[in-house]
């Protein structure tokens, strides 16, 4: 029950207690794994009500800021039961006071705060071995009074408090912060009741006890024999605390801290509780709630208190009428003024308390109307677009019905013809006619489906493009423009394309397809920015682009939902589907790209058997999708001006993924939006061009996204793990990939200022950093063999394509 | 099922107190709505795709649902089935007051029904599936039964067979129990007085079985079973693991007029919310959106009941 730092005061048997605390304090019963404080949200949520809300990190602080503002330094303070001297120092810290004087019963205790206090070179901090209920205090000496977690241990309260107010100046104060539940903690019941459940709720791996290892089943209460044995003075009278202080003094505050169930609930399992454990995290919030709420319905009593006081003053009279000797209130006059004190110091504190709920009934009231507020506003959004589609959908009868009639009226028309000449039906309608309006519904409903235009860089490799093209062609309920960037390509295009691979582009097939050639070898992004230039300028501007690796096919479906998703969310900027390993189908290729601090970059899922992935996701949201085939909303594709060409090849999917981000888009995984990428075809040639592209662009990634707090938390480790794996390189003599590595270095450096450019004229939304995953926890992959005569082109041709 | 009883009184039933219903409705919804899981289907998953030609609610009781799509234009065509001839009758008189038009009830057992092939846009269950046991069969007929890209939409009780609870499920809903207040624990007894519970009301599995051997018969097989037969598009747990037993007779005592009880309802609902958030408990009740595969399902990976 009380800090690591536990202090101490003696009634009766000083000499055990002081005696008990020095040895007490080289022991383990305060250790951070046990003792409910330890737990930083708990600290958090306790020093908050011990200041009464107000925001000072220690209630000492609170005290000086609050009640002695304006006074300190002031000349001299004392501290009673000061343990180990923490609230000394913190005093000091805050330049309370001129000299202080501390008191406590072990000199165990006195001889360690010495030498704390002479660490921080506090001199004006005097510590002496001395016992409060025999020493003598001299009148009027102090202006101010302390006690942290020893006033509890002391049994003549009244005693110890006449004192306190004789030696305190007239305007001096009197604060502690006490143990004012239960005396030796015979708790009632009820709130024995209530800890035990609390303590049933928490889940089991949080009951783990920190030294024994084992599961608590229930949480340790200790008995009040129990207690007396272990501590002759713990908690002898502490809850006549209040009324005895309130008794000779004047109550300016009362602060109550709870404790009431915390207190013995986290004992030995305290350690489990850490911030860096969200799950905990919502436990110990549920229970600290749980506390607030239960002591706020009045279920359960605080435990703890802060209380600031003053010395009693007499009604009427100014302070110095205290120092007048003559002056003595009667007997029965002092009963009443002290009546009077305590009716005013109780009218106060309900004043006080309607306040404060009165205030809290009006911020819950403002937080429910703005929730209202908010609430309407999406009825409202929901309802217009209810009505919209209402609207669209009754004049899409009105026509269709219109168009019926018509056709019945044609029709009969036709019957009547076939019947012979005496019908009073109407003329005979031209078939013609009825052809062509059939057709002009079919070319309106075409329109109504989204366009897409699907860019493929091609360098090599005629029976691939020829296997991509062949699924891609049979995608269904879009419209489908196709562009093939032949990138320095000098080999026959597949029949599929059947394009003559010059200058000009034409039309070959149905949906139509396009060439676009460059003689020149471009890099990967800026082959896709050249097929969407030419499309924008030659084709118009479609809703979405499509990009796809020429070794990547797709379902007949697979764009109409990507298509579906993105029209279907309007705050997604990019989609990709579920990628199968083609030739693999019953594995994973990526479901989404995971990249780490450090700028490690890998496909979610990749290698496993999507059997034992399951179960997939509807949709989720990802960091970002390769670019092996990836839906691009146009607008966002037009708002960030196109691919970046600073990669040339590799991590320029996730650089387009992270600029979209950046201006607030979302980027999501469609898993029943399903492709086939040929992932080994491409991984087999690992050249020297590729290592160095790819060490270069990680190091190139990270400084052109990082925002500089994520780009400071991530260089240690990715300079560290860079020194190492090179130094390890010369160790064992592989200079080769040395030289590499350092290439790598000097290409990020080149690169660094046009990276610094970009990130000036970037988007700000930083909220994907949150995304990223820890350096180095880049899993080992494992890729399955791909069984001969499973991918089409392999059979004819075993052709390479570029990444 | 049977919402004519007394079991679903405010006096006694979870889900008829505000608060609990708002909370159960915003896990239904992902969060995106307070006021229905119904709306919520409609106006974010069907949007621009109702009304719909032909729809199907399978156990539909006294008819709550489908007056609720109509009231929304959901459906051009509406046909309802329960095996309570009951509650087809009040079904078919609330339907008629209501002025809903183009639902046609029936009294059919699900369980036996021979259901038309590709002839629904969607077909609903609310709190129905759970009392099915041939579950395989009726998802492989509602499949068959829906049109291409048709939707399979479920409200039901997805925890524990014939509420079997786990220990540890058990153990929580007396700790939480043992957090309220005794003020807030009475309840009217079947002869009309007021007693103060002292202990929740955890049902015991035979006795469950004993009333209605259809209740929960296989309830905690229904999520892998339509996950086998559908594609789940959406799966909303709506919580109830602790609440629905923890507040059963007692959720009268629960009111807004009384701040300090709303308190404590509010940090019950945190606590659920919680320990199924950190993995300690599973969401008992769920909201489904499905639709039909493209290709028939595989073979099932298990064994079939019966």
């Amino acid at each position: 029950m009380k800090d690591s730092d536990a202090p101490t005061s003696p009634q009766t048997s000083t000499q055990e207690t002081g005696e008990y605390w020095s040895k007490k304090l080289q022991g383990s019963a305060f250790t951070p794994e046990c003792c409910w404080r330890a737990v930083p949200e708990v600290d958090r949520r306790r020093i908050f009500r011990e200041t009464g809300g107000s925001p000072y990190s220690h209630w000492a602080e609170y005290c000086v800021r609050e009640h002695l503002a304006g006074r300190v330094p002031v000349e001299r303070m004392l501290s009673l039961g000061c343990g180990t001297g923490r609230l000394e120092r913190i005093l000091a810290r805050l330049g309370a006071f001129r000299q202080c004087d501390a008191w406590d019963v072990a000199a165990g205790a006195i001889e360690a705060a010495r030498d704390l206090a002479h660490e921080e070179g506090f001199a004006h901090i005097h510590y002496s071995v001395k016992d409060v209920t025999t020493e003598d205090m001299p009148a009027d000496r102090y202006d101010a009074v302390w006690f942290e977690n020893a006033l509890h241990h002391i049994e003549p309260l009244e005693e110890v408090c006449a004192k306190v107010a004789r030696t305190l100046k007239p305007d001096g104060y009197l604060f502690l912060n006490e143990y004012i539940g239960p005396n030796r903690f015979a708790f009632p019941p009820r709130q024995r009741e209530l800890v035990r459940a609390a303590f049933a709720l928490i889940p089991a791996r949080f009951r783990r006890h920190r030294e024994s290892g084992t599961i608590l089943t229930s949480a340790s209460l200790p008995t009040p024999a129990e207690v007396e044995a272990d501590d002759p003075t713990e908690s002898i009278r502490s809850s006549d605390i209040p009324d005895v202080v309130a008794s000779r003094f004047d109550v300016v505050a009362f602060h109550k801290s709870g404790g009431s169930l915390l207190q013995f609930l986290l004992n030995g399992i305290a350690g489990n509780f850490r911030d860096d454990d969200p799950e905990s995290m919502l436990v110990i919030d549920m229970l600290l709630r749980l506390e607030d709420e239960l002591l706020e319905i009045g279920e359960l009593h605080s435990d703890f208190a802060v209380i600031v006081a003053r010395p009693r003053q007499p009604v009427g009279r100014p302070v110095e009428a205290r120092t007048v000797p003559s002056w003595r209130p009667q007997p029965s006059e002092l009963t009443r003024i002290e009546d009077a004190g305590a009716a005013l110091s109780i009218s106060l504190e309900d004043e006080l308390a309607q306040k404060r709920a009165a205030l809290a009934e009006a911020s819950r009231y403002a937080r429910n109307l703005e929730t209202e507020l908010d609430r309407h506003r999406t009825h409202q959004n929901e309802l217009e677009r209810y009505a919209r589609n209402l609207e669209a959908e009754l004049d899409h009868h009105r026509t269709h019905q219109g168009d019926q009639a018509r056709y019945v009226r044609g029709l009969e028309g036709k019957l009547a013809g076939q019947h012979g000449p005496d019908t009073g039906h109407g003329p005979d309608p031209d078939p013609g006619e009825l052809l062509e309006r059939i057709r002009s519904l079919g070319t309106e409903l075409e329109g109504l489906r989204p366009r897409v235009h699907a860019v493929i860089v091609h360098h090599r490799g005629e029976a691939l493009l020829d296997a991509c093209l062949g699924r891609l062609l049979a995608s269904r309920d879009i419209r489908l423009q196709v562009v093939i960037v032949a990138n320095d390509c000098r080999e026959p295009l597949p029949p599929s394309a059947q394009a003559s691979a010059g200058a000009s582009a034409e039309v070959t097939a149905e949906p139509p397809v396009y060439v676009v050639s460059s003689a020149l070898s471009l890099g990967f992004s800026a082959a896709n920015n050249l097929g969407v230039d030419w499309a924008r300028r030659e084709l118009g501007e479609p809703d979405c682009w499509l990009f796809l690796n020429n070794d990547a096919g797709v379902e007949p479906d697979t764009l109409s939902r990507l298509a579906g998703a993105l029209a279907e969310n309007p705050g997604v900027g990019i989609a990709g589907p579920l990628l199968r390993i083609w030739g693999a189908e019953d594995h994973l290729n990526s479901l989404g790209l995971n990249v780490t601090l450090s700028g490690e970059a890998w496909d979610e899922g990749i290698g496993q058997a999507i059997a034992d992935y399951a179960p997939l996701p509807p949709q989720r949201e990802v960091l970002a999708v390769t670019g092996s085939a990836m839906l691009v909303r146009s607008k966002v594709l037009s708002e960030i001006g196109g691919w970046n060409d600073l990669y040339g090849y590799y991590m320029e999917d996730i650089d387009l993924c992270l600029q979209a981000r950046a201006r607030g888009w979302t980027v999501l995984l469609v898993p029943s939006a399903v492709a086939d990428h040929a992932i080994s075809a491409t991984s087999d040639q690992i050249t020297d061009f590729k290592v160095l592209l790819s060490w270069r662009n990680q190091l190139v990634l990270v400084l052109r996204h990082w925002p500089l707090g994520t780009l400071l938390r991530a260089a240690p480790h990715l300079i560290g793990a860079q020194l190492f794996v090179f130094w390890k390189r010369l160790r064992i003599k592989c200079y080769a990939d040395a030289r590499l590595q350092a290439r790598a270095w000097g290409g990020a450096l080149r690169l660094f200022p046009r990276a610094l450019g970009q990130r000036l004229r970037g988007g700000g939304n930083h909220a994907w950093t949150r995304e990223l995953r820890p350096a180095g926890s880049v899993p080992a992959i494992r890729l399955p063999v791909i069984a001969p005569g499973r991918r089409p082109w392999e059979t004819s041709a075993p052709e390479r394509s570029q990444p | 099922m049977d919402e004519g009883s007394s079991d679903f009184t405010a006096d006694v039933y979870w889900l008829a107190v505000p608060a609990v219903a708002r909370h159960f409705t915003r896990g239904a919804t992902r969060g995106h709505r307070e006021d229905s899981w119904v709306n919520d289907c409609v106006l974010r998953h069907l949007a621009g795709r109702t009304p719909m030609d032909r729809i199907l609610s399978i156990g539909c009781g006294a008819g709550e649902l489908e007056r609720h799509l109509a009231l929304m234009s959901a459906f051009r065509e509406c046909d309802a089935w329960d095996l309570s001839p009951g509650a087809i009758d009040t079904a078919r008189r609330l339907a008629r007051e209501a002025g809903s038009s183009g639902i046609h009830y029936e009294v059919r057992d699900a369980n036996a029904a021979e259901i038309a092939e590709a002839t629904y846009d969607s077909v609903w269950f609310n709190s129905s599936l759970h009392h099915v046991e041939a579950l395989e069969e009726i998802c492989e007929a509602v499949a068959r039964s829906l049109k291409p890209g048709g939707w399979l939409i479920l409200n039901e009780y997805v925890g524990p067979s014939v509420f079997d609870l786990p220990e540890r499920q058990k153990q929580a809903i007396r700790a939480a129990f043992d957090l309220i207040p005794m003020r807030l624990r009475r309840r009217r007894a079947p002869d009309g007085s007021l007693k103060t519970a002292d202990a929740p009301a955890i049902p015991n599995p035979r006795e469950v079985a004993a009333v209605d051997p259809s209740e929960a018969v296989r309830s905690a097989d229904i999520l892998k079973i339509v996950a086998h037969y559908f594609e789940i598009v959406e799966l909303n747990p709506a919580g109830g693991t602790i609440l629905q037993f923890l507040l059963h007779n007692i959720a009268g005592n629960f009111r807004p007029e009384d701040p300090a009880s709303m308190k404590v309802l509010d940090l019950l609902i945190g606590f659920e919310s919680a320990l199924i958030e950190a993995g300690d408990l599973a969401s008992d009740f769920a909201v489904v959106v499905a639709r039909r595969r493209d290709q028939p399902a595989p073979p099932l990976p298990w064994k079939r009941r019966r």
